[in-house]
């Protein structure tokens, strides 16, 4: 019996031994590698993700060949990771790269999901180093004096993450302000920034702040900051810009209101990311994870992505956007309520 | 600046420049030709090639595709009124009737004539304008693109023709149309019918493709000829190069449009081409004949569509803001080169700022030219027997519909708006408003509460907001004082004559347009104002208005029972028609469903020879075309556009 025994194990064993190659021998060679990308062609997600892809061909085992499949129109976000999650064989050859829009938790009480984001297989992501808050000069002195003029918030949206600051900063820090949401995109806020027709604006995009900035038409007056481990950090390049976080740790504002804030941010502390379907194989989601890190850490691409996105650029690696996820995604009632109170009081429209 | 511009053109002249810049002309030129591929996607695949270029070699290869992006896209427009991108629709109302009349090469030539002499404009006002570039962007807030908006929407007046209140309904569809979709001031989400499909409304192009290829398509296979009407196409093309140097002072009007069209973030590609048409027919003579094969027609929206990229170049030159999508990723590379948009384009790039001006011109001149020798070849295009043309034209309408989102969604939406267009051209609604409302309506209403959100009521006193008020008043009354003037000498059009049926018809189709409205109003209720007021007042004008032609049009009814007999009998009616067009519907409903049911890949070459050979082709013609259908699919979207297909319902497996 022991002799079976010993046997079992040592075919077990054998086959552990045999197949532990057969995970380091995925190769693409002479494949195609399809991505979905969850916007319409030329956009920011489009564009991080072609300049990643272009490294990550050159990591992955056999060089595959990257074909793209736009699904920006019509509610694209939402329907390229429905499409992911239900319409994808988990075979590794399909991956999507999208932004933070489908992670979204007020998006994800819409009833046209049908994906658990939390399902997701993530590659690995980058972010920009957060939105960079400012304010017209000729406003500023109305920030904090609830007898002038309100201050013009503007926006393509409410709930671009970085209005929570906005809106935090109207509870906590006495700001007076006004929200003015609708603008068809981010060209047109730039130019009603420009003319005064709008005075608050948040942008992750650097080249946009220095110019305005150089041209002495806004004040830096905070910024969203890095999470990490140790806390939030600033973008290399505004260093002496306020972090946030840190101007609401100040006013002690509490659990609930500090949670609430955390989750309307959460999303952006994903930014840029890529993700293969649920029930992906383990090894490809191996090759891929290292493929991109390899690919995000190649000089020529920090030259490339520093230039085109930001200087203040930082890799996230799959693992870590995994274990994100669910923090981002369930959110106690009580916290998305409280959020939800503070949006109604200042009239800051959901989506 | 002389120095500068000189500095600008060496560098464009260096050889592997131009041949960046060739090669950029000639890889647009064929894109933009085909509908529903568009130069956008170019642009995204050789992104990653240019981000390594020299400055010089990024403006001359990705501002060489851009600029000439509505240059060919001209062909399918005049010749099967498929537009071949959003910037060429306002070209098939002329442009059509001219191919019908047998003009198609005149049209070519003034269409790229006026393309060439629109963007060099393009680039002399982007010259002229660099001193004022910041104060004249500056200038123009939320209030002023409402009346530019409500100036461009005054074309539906003139775009009506015989039919004003017909055309105001019409207007209010496409104003409707524009509303479908997640409203920004409140996240509703307006008429998405609980589908993310139409989150962010619906495209554009899909309207178009509906309201104009499909109508002149039916049509076609009930003529049972060629597109042309006579078989000689004579030479035409140097006629339309003469007409655009005719109407020279129409041409400059029409690209100083397009270039204050591109200045404007937010306004969007696809309305300048319809800015232009409509203050060409509201201040050119005889305009009856727009809409009918005037040349006017193809020389007034051309002339302004290249002229807008010239106009686009000059937000991105001073603020680093894309006037156009195509400029974003333009901009992205610019930036990764070495090129900084905002005053250093004025300054110490100046020499960068004037080689993209040099590129305008070159590149517009290099396509016109490119697309005058293909002319011929495409117009004889006309010439081809129907049976040729409809199954082919229809393969392109339903890929580029497919285009639109790659989903099948985006076939519904073609048949829905296919049935929309047809009904409206049986009943003699003016389809243009449609198109013009649903491009304009969402800025509309966007600008509209922008304005308000940010100064109440106070920017209606703004002088520039009254002066643009004017200039709106003033087109809006000159063809009223136009036509007052030709009534009393006695030049206006006759009216055609009238048919009880199609009245009756006619009736129906506005009851139904009623119960859309009501519908409408009633769906809104669930919404905060904000978001259902638009649908409100569109419905309290709409459904009075059509009461108001329905009562007109029974009083027509009435009048015509108790008098003469109709005074003649209406092709409309007569049972070849009828059964003629039964069945190009039923082959149209076959081929959306054939792609639903068993893919586009099988579905498309049996649909096009199976209708190539049932209505005479030869076998080897037929399935010579069928193999060219499948050929294109394969190319453009298996190879170039890698597309996913959408799984067929009747064949289930893993994509």
């Amino acid at each position: 019996m022991a002799r079976i025994l010993m046997g079992v194990i040592l075919a077990c064993g054998l086959w552990a031994l045999a197949a532990a190659p057969a995970l380091a021998e995925v190769s693409f060679e002479g494949k195609t590698v399809k991505v979905i990308v969850a916007s319409n062609a030329g956009g920011g997600t489009d564009l991080s993700g072609r300049l990643i892809n272009r490294f990550m061909q050159k990591y992955l085992p056999g060089n595959p060949r990257f074909v793209y499949q736009y699904m920006g129109a019509g509610g694209g976000k939402i329907k390229a990771a429905n499409y992911l999650a239900n319409r994808i064989k988990p075979d590794g050859m399909t991956f999507m790269q999208t932004d933070s829009s489908p992670i979204q938790p007020h998006v994800l009480r819409r009833k046209v999901i049908k994906y658990d984001p939390t399902k997701f297989i993530a590659i690995g992501g980058i972010h920009r180093g957060g939105s960079v808050l400012f304010i017209r000069k000729d406003a500023h002195k109305r920030l904090t004096d609830g007898n002038a003029a309100k201050v013009n918030v503007g926006g393509i949206s409410g709930a671009r993450a970085w209005q929570a600051m906005n809106v935090w900063g109207a509870e906590f820090l006495g700001w007076n302000l006004k929200w003015i949401v609708g603008y068809p995109g981010t060209g047109a806020l730039v130019k009603a920034i420009s003319q005064g027709e709008i005075d608050v604006l948040a942008t992750q995009n650097a080249y946009i702040i220095n110019e305005l900035k150089g041209e002495g038409v806004i004040d830096l007056i905070a910024q969203e900051g890095i999470r990490g481990a140790g806390g939030y950090t600033p973008r290399s390049s505004f260093k002496d810009v306020p972090i946030f976080p840190e101007l609401m740790a100040e006013k002690k504002i509490g659990k609930l209101a500090t949670a609430a804030y955390e989750s309307w941010m959460g999303p952006s502390t994903i930014d840029k990311w890529q993700t293969l379907p649920p029930k992906t194989p383990v090894e490809y989601v191996k090759v891929y994870r290292d493929a991109f890190q390899k690919a995000v850490h190649d000089p020529e691409f920090l030259k490339l992505a520093r230039k085109q996105f930001s200087q203040d650029l930082v890799s996230v690696t799959g693992e870590s956007l995994n274990k994100r996820l669910p923090q981002i995604v369930d959110v106690p009632k009580e916290v998305l309520d409280y959020a939800s109170s503070l949006r109604k009081k200042y009239k800051v429209p959901e989506r | 600046m002389i120095e500068a511009a000189y500095q600008g053109l060496l560098g464009i002249l260096e050889p592997q420049a131009m041949l960046l810049m060739v090669s950029g002309v000639l890889l647009s030129s064929v894109f933009a030709a085909l509908p529903g591929v568009g130069v956008l996607l170019i642009l995204t695949v050789v992104l990653p090639f240019s981000l390594s270029m020299s400055p010089y070699h990024a403006i001359a290869f990705l501002l060489g595709i851009g600029a000439v992006s509505n240059t060919a896209n001209t062909f399918p427009s005049v010749l099967i009124a498929v537009p071949g991108s959003a910037g060429s629709q306002a070209t098939i109302l002329d442009g059509y009737p001219m191919a019908r009349k047998g003009e198609a090469k005149r049209a070519f030539g003034a269409a790229f004539m006026a393309s060439a002499v629109g963007g060099v404009l393009g680039a002399i006002v982007l010259l002229a304008s660099l001193p004022i570039l910041r104060p004249l962007v500056l200038s123009f807030g939320s209030p002023e693109f409402f009346v530019l908006v409500v100036w461009g929407l005054s074309a539906i007046g003139v775009l009506s023709g015989r039919a004003p209140i017909k055309g105001l309904l019409a207007a209010i569809l496409g104003i409707l149309i524009a509303t479908v979709g997640v409203d920004e001031k409140t996240a509703i989400e307006r008429f998405s019918l609980d589908t993310a499909y139409l989150w962010d409304g619906v495209n554009v192009i899909l309207i178009g493709l509906g309201l104009f290829a499909v109508p002149e398509l039916i049509d076609l296979a009930v003529r049972r000829s060629s597109i042309a009407e006579t078989e000689d196409l004579g030479s035409g093309l140097l006629e339309g190069i003469k007409d655009v140097f005719r109407h020279w002072w129409m041409v400059v009007r029409c690209s100083a449009i397009g270039v204050w069209v591109g200045v404007l973030p937010g306004l969007g590609s696809s309305v300048a081409d319809w800015f232009a048409y409509a203050h060409a027919v509201q201040t050119e003579k005889n305009s009856e004949r727009f809409g009918t094969g005037d040349v006017r027609g193809v020389i007034a929206p051309e002339s302004s569509n290249n002229a807008k990229e010239g106009g686009a170049l000059i937000p991105t030159i001073a603020f680093g803001i894309p006037g156009s999508t195509s400029l974003a990723i333009m901009l992205a590379a610019f930036v990764s080169v070495g090129i900084h948009p905002g005053s250093r384009m004025l300054t110490d790039q100046l020499h960068l700022t004037l080689a993209m001006v040099w590129v305008l011109v070159i590149s517009n001149l290099m396509a016109t030219s490119l697309a005058m020798g293909f002319a011929g070849t495409f117009a004889r295009l006309s010439l081809q027997p129907f049976y040729v043309i409809v199954p082919v034209t229809l393969v392109l309408c339903a890929s580029a519909s497919f285009a639109a989102s790659y989903a099948h969604e985006d076939l519904y939406a073609f048949l829905v708006f296919s049935a929309v267009g047809y009904l409206m051209k049986l009943f003699d609604w003016p389809r243009p408003p449609v198109l013009v409302a649903a491009v304009l309506g969402f800025q509309m209403e966007t600008y509209l509460w922008l304005s308000i959100a940010r100064y109440d009521f106070a920017w209606l006193l703004r002088p520039s907001v009254l002066l643009l008020l004017a200039l709106v008043v003033f087109t809006l009354m000159l063809p009223v004082i136009r036509k007052r003037r030709e009534a009393k000498r006695g030049d206006a059009p006759a009216a055609p004559p009238d048919d009880p049926r199609l009245r009756a018809g006619n009736i129906l189709y506005t009851l139904g347009f009623i119960a859309l409205l009501a519908w409408g109003a009633s769906v809104a209720q669930e919404w905060p104002l904000r978001s259902a007021l638009i649908v409100y007042s569109l419905a309290g004008v709409g459904i009075p208005l059509a009461l108001l032609q329905v009562t007109l049009d029974l009083l027509r009814i009435r009048k015509h029972l108790g008098g003469a007999a109709a005074e003649t009998t209406p092709d409309g009616g007569s049972p070849d028609v009828l059964r003629r067009t039964g069945e190009v519907i039923l082959w149209i409903a076959a081929l959306v469903g054939g792609i639903l049911l068993i893919g586009f890949h099988v579905t498309l070459p049996l649909f096009t020879a199976g209708y190539a050979f049932a209505y005479g082709a030869r076998w080897r013609t037929a399935l010579l075309l069928g193999v060219l259908a499948e050929g294109y699919l394969y190319l453009v979207f298996d190879e170039l556009l890698h597309v996913l297909w959408p799984e067929p319902l009747l064949i289930s497996s893993w994509s």
